[in-house]
């Protein structure tokens, strides 16, 4: 683990890649909920359409 | 080669392709970026200068890089839909957006990060810094006006002139550290040149196209979400929300 201990300088460090991992999981995230989103609102238009 | 474009870009066609892709994208994506992690964290030795903070530079410039390779994208796109047409270049572009605010907001953010340490400030008002700012204002105007219409074709037009004119901004990003004096380090990695230790190389080039495998899966899995909206009133959208919902 001091391998990963980087110094002075470990919470710049360790802040840049959570905050990189917590943009990409935001942007899957994200996109799954759109997706959720725009099939139940297509599901609604379709049903009312019937 | 224009037919096989043409029958791509339509898009039912690339709805039913675009499934097959994603996983061609998400799997390198998660596999380069497993072992980039392991490049940029425990590979790759401290710089003589800057020692164990170079390590920000794995995830701050893949980042960086696309920023500018999702705009030309997205502006590319744009004019593509503005000249022929092509309803799937405007999808493309229009989620292209999002996406690429988010790599530019990163870019921005691990950038800060990586100048208190070095510079001893979060922030300067330097021509890469602030030329960076204002592609995160271009990338947050195109969205507005993209959502600012009602019809997707004046949007998508409306848009997509704000993305061609904001592509001068590309050039005055890449080159401000040679045009103006720049507290912000020149280029290390060119076409031409590298000059940095190769297992610092490697972790980079193994990041960048993770990311660039990462903006692929996300592309395709939210055009195909942009294509139902667009295309809501036709049949086989109707047949696949109705029916298996794939």
């Amino acid at each position: 683990m001091e391998l990963l201990s980087f110094d002075k300088y470990a919470y710049y460090i360790w802040f840049s890649y959570f905050l990189t991992f917590a943009v990409v999981a935001i942007l899957f995230i994200r996109t799954q909920s759109i997706h959720k989103n725009v099939i139940t609102q297509l599901r609604i238009k379709y049903s009312r359409g019937k | 080669m224009w037919k096989w474009i043409q029958a791509f870009a339509s898009p039912q066609n690339f709805y039913r392709i675009s499934k097959k892709l994603i996983p061609w994208f998400l799997y390198p994506f998660i596999a380069l970026t497993l072992v980039g992690l392991y490049w940029a964290l425990i590979k790759s030795p401290p710089d003589y200068q800057q020692g164990e903070s170079v390590r920000i530079m794995y995830v701050h410039v893949p980042a960086a890089w696309m920023s500018l390779f999702i705009y030309v994208v997205m502006a590319v796109a744009g004019a593509i839909g503005l000249i022929w047409q092509i309803k799937l270049a405007n999808v493309v572009a229009s989620v292209s957006a999002p996406i690429g605010a988010a790599f530019t907001f990163l870019a921005l953010v691990t950038g800060a990060v990586w100048g208190k340490p070095m510079w001893g400030t979060w922030w300067v008002w330097d021509a890469r810094l602030t030329s960076e700012l204002i592609l995160l204002f271009l990338y947050l105007a195109y969205m507005s006006l993209n959502n600012a219409f009602d019809n997707p074709k004046t949007a998508a037009k409306a848009s997509s002139v704000l993305a061609i004119v904001g592509l001068v901004n590309i050039p005055i990003i890449y080159y401000s550290v040679e045009w103006w004096n720049s507290l912000h380090q020149g280029s290390s990695v060119s076409v031409t040149k590298v000059s940095m230790q190769i297992d610092m190389f490697y972790a980079l080039l193994l990041i960048s196209f993770a990311f660039k495998f990462l903006y692929g899966t996300l592309v395709l899995m939210r055009s195909r979400d942009e294509i139902l909206v667009r295309e809501q009133n036709s049949r086989w959208v109707k047949a696949i929300i109705i029916g298996d919902n794939k």
